[in-house]
């Protein structure tokens, strides 16, 4: 789960005077609020229902952000379904699953963010990895170090349905079930699709059959598949009410969180890694964006809480996938000005780049849609009054 | 081909579209006889006649008169000459060519620049090219914008309008290490002036060794004389002309950011965002329908417009993006399928 971040449109006349960088997401994610907590609500009911039944949660610290700051109820459903013992929490870097191409330091702090928040909220201590990118020998590592007993990963090049093993480590690997996971993800309200209505028991009759030869199966969901991206009436949520129980008629059939999945099964199948991870697709523009966010590292973590926090916040994938020429590109340039003039004003922040000093002659420019009140416009015009008088003496200086 | 071309000129007193038309014209081997106001310069492969209107290169003073002179002198080359169509771009000869039309049972193509609802309104210019359009059998367009205004407010039947493609006539520019906008003001609302002033002295206001180009031959340059004395920038707007491509070629080549207003000819607006020089284009501008990497912004905010000039300046990396968007896109572009199309607008069955 996870909240896109969306940059406010900060100017060059921001810089050194507002540190507004990001759009209040309050009323963004009302609507995936309520839906979370539909969602949240019927999970806990089947998990109540019936004790056989495991899931785990993989929240982005946007997310948590969000719901933290904006929606305390949502975060208390979720620590409904941590005590009933049957979920699991999922570690991931708190800002960006980026940050572990570009700093080691960075993702192994952001993961030890993420994991002391979830402790703080949910009592719940992380064990297993959720990586959204595809893994390398050093990705993999590096969450061993982290002392993680297991990685749940995208990938398209081993079978899904396996637990793995890199030569020389003891971390289990699992993966992604991409066809089924997007079967839900992608396709269920798609009338055009050919499967299309999918009911719970089509659903577990798939699942059933490659169930013959897999040792596990992982359905990986976004959670806005409740109810923004497939409507209620699509019938996603009747989906989930009654699929625990279509799957749990095939005896062979059982739930594990990945932890419990990496505690029972001794993995004989080799991984192996990519050499690297393809960074992004949309070009030029958002490299330049994580270098020039990357650059700045080292001042930033000397810096005050409030800068280091907008700095990781910048990192979000959606702010670099915002970038993307494939989409629109003149979108995309106007959020990469958007970004360049905020980390410029970070720059200052930190002290790289002295503060410009006052120009002459500018007078301040009022938001066309503010409401000025008589206080203000006696104020605004003593100020271009003593603009007036200012710009005037200068005049006869020079004359 | 009726004209009434004046500055900024490109091609030895053609304006950019006309230029273009009369290559497309000479290499599809039609027997071009071009009317203008005023011989100027050197147009070697085509007949031409003077029909010396008071008008010339300054602005018009008294517009209706002038039209009538340019309309009945028309009229009398037009009885005595023989010829197969009729073509014209500019507003201010479409009477005279309605005229050639009705004298000569010849067909009419007209090439919509830009209609009075792109430019400030007037009302002379309204009826006559209401007329026009009525009157044309065929009418050229260059977006789809046009073609929407041509068929909602002039009631223009969509089956004679044509929609072409575009001359892309500058190779890519190099860029410029120098803080220089280039603005082809053409024949821009006193308004939008107004705005650009406004930009300006943002602009300069934040980055002092900044200078605007503005090519220009309109009235309206005397609203941005006085605004930019009153903003005390005059030393940082400069006023140019260009006469001849080359003249272009050498602007474009000093350009860092391209401004692209809202009402001006679009034709030359298409050439100059093609050389790959970043643009920043008013929302309102036929130019935003039509290329993909460029920077779109409301003229009348100049705070916004002046932010966005500031950080294309700032950010090379921005501007290198943005070239090789415009490259990419050009490749959809090109001169000879534009040339069969022109060639087949005048195949009158």
């Amino acid at each position: 789960m996870d909240c896109p971040v969306l940059l406010n449109d900060f100017t060059v006349f921001d810089i050194g005077k507002n540190s507004e960088y990001f759009d209040s997401p309050k009323k963004r994610f009302s609507d995936f609020a309520n839906n979370c907590l539909h969602a949240n609500g019927l999970i806990l009911r089947k998990l109540e229902e019936n004790l056989n039944l495991r899931v785990s949660y993989a929240l982005s610290g946007s997310a948590i952000d969000v719901f933290e700051k904006n929606f305390p109820e949502v975060i208390k459903s979720f620590r409904k379904i941590a005590k009933t013992g049957n979920a699991e929490f999922l570690a991931m870097p708190y800002f960006s699953q980026l940050s572990c191409l570009y700093s080691k330091n960075e993702f192994e702090e952001q993961v030890k963010i993420h994991s002391q928040k979830i402790k703080q909220l949910f009592g719940f201590q992380t064990k297993f990895f959720f990586a959204d990118t595809g893994l390398t020998k050093d990705l993999i590592k590096n969450i061993e170090k982290i002392k993680l007993k297991g990685i749940l990963a995208k990938d398209s090049f081993h079978n899904n349905n396996h637990i793995y093993k890199l030569n020389g480590s003891k971390i289990k690997i699992i993966l992604k079930n991409s066809y089924l996971s997007s079967c839900i993800n992608q396709q269920f309200s798609n009338i055009n699709w050919k499967e299309w209505p999918l009911t719970s028991e089509k659903y577990a009759g798939w699942i059933n059959r490659e169930g013959f030869q897999a040792e596990c199966i992982n359905l990986v969901i976004d959670y806005d598949s409740f109810g923004i991206r497939h409507p209620k009436s699509s019938r996603i949520f009747s989906l989930f009410a009654e699929l625990p129980e279509e799957l749990l008629k095939n005896p062979a059939n059982m739930f594990r969180t990945p932890s419990e999945l990496a505690d029972l099964y001794k993995s004989q199948n080799k991984f192996n890694p990519q050499k690297q991870i393809k960074k992004i697709s949309g070009g030029r523009l958002q490299i330049n964006a994580l270098e020039k966010i990357y650059s700045l590292e080292s001042g930033i973590k000397k810096a005050e809480n409030s800068t280091l926090n907008a700095w990781r916040n910048l990192q979000h994938p959606s702010i670099i996938s915002s970038l993307s020429k494939n989409k629109n590109p003149q979108e995309s340039y106007e959020n990469y000005i958007r970004l360049s003039n905020i980390l410029e004003d970070l720059r200052h922040k930190i002290g790289k780049i002295p503060e410009k000093t006052p120009k002459k002659h500018v007078i301040k420019q009022k938001n066309q849609n503010e409401k000025i009140n008589k206080d203000q416009i006696k104020r605004i015009y003593a100020e271009t009054q003593e603009e007036i008088i200012r710009n005037l003496k200068e005049v006869y200086k020079f004359g | 081909m009726l004209g009434w071309d004046f500055a900024p000129y490109f091609s030895n007193g053609l304006d950019y579209l006309s230029a273009a038309m009369l290559k497309i014209f000479i290499r599809n081997k039609f027997a071009v006889h071009l009317l203008l106001p005023y011989k100027y310069g050197n147009q070697e492969a085509v007949e031409l006649t003077e029909l010396k209107p008071a008008y010339y290169e300054s602005a018009i003073k008294n517009k209706e008169e002038e039209i009538d002179v340019y309309t009945s002198r028309a009229k009398n080359f037009i009885r005595k000459n023989y010829f197969n169509a009729v073509y014209c771009n500019r507003w201010l000869a479409y009477k005279a060519a309605v005229e050639a039309k009705k004298i000569s049972g010849k067909p009419l193509v007209i090439h919509v620049r830009n209609t009075v609802f792109n430019t400030a309104f007037d009302s002379l210019r309204h009826d006559i090219e209401k007329e026009a359009f009525q009157k044309a059998d065929r009418i050229i367009v260059q977006s789809e914008h046009l073609r929407k205004i041509l068929s909602k407010k002039y009631n223009v039947n969509d089956k004679k309008i044509k929609l072409s493609g575009f001359n892309i006539d500058f190779d890519n520019a190099a860029p410029c290490n120098e803080k220089n906008i280039l603005m082809f003001a053409g024949d821009i609302k006193q308004k939008d002036m107004e705005y650009f002033a406004r930009i300006a002295k943002n602009v300069v206001n934040y980055l002092p060794d900044t200078n605007f180009f503005v090519v220009s031959a309109d009235e309206n340059l005397k609203t941005l004389v006085n605004r930019a004395m009153d903003f005390r920038i005059t030393d940082n707007i400069k006023h140019v002309k260009c006469s001849t491509k080359d003249d272009i070629k050498n602007m474009l080549s000093k350009s860092r950011i391209l401004l692209v207003p809202n009402a001006p000819d679009t034709a030359v607006n298409v050439a100059l965002v093609s050389s790959g020089i970043p643009a920043v284009v008013g929302r309102n501008s036929e130019i935003k329908k039509m290329f993909k990497n460029i920077i779109i912004t409301d003229f009348w905010n100049a705070r916004e417009t002046s932010a966005k000039i500031i950080s294309l300046i700032k950010h090379d990396d921005l501007a290198s993006e943005m070239k090789s968007g415009i490259s990419e896109e050009l490749k959809n572009y090109s001169a000879k399928e534009n040339a069969v199309e022109i060639k087949e607008v005048f195949e009158f069955g």
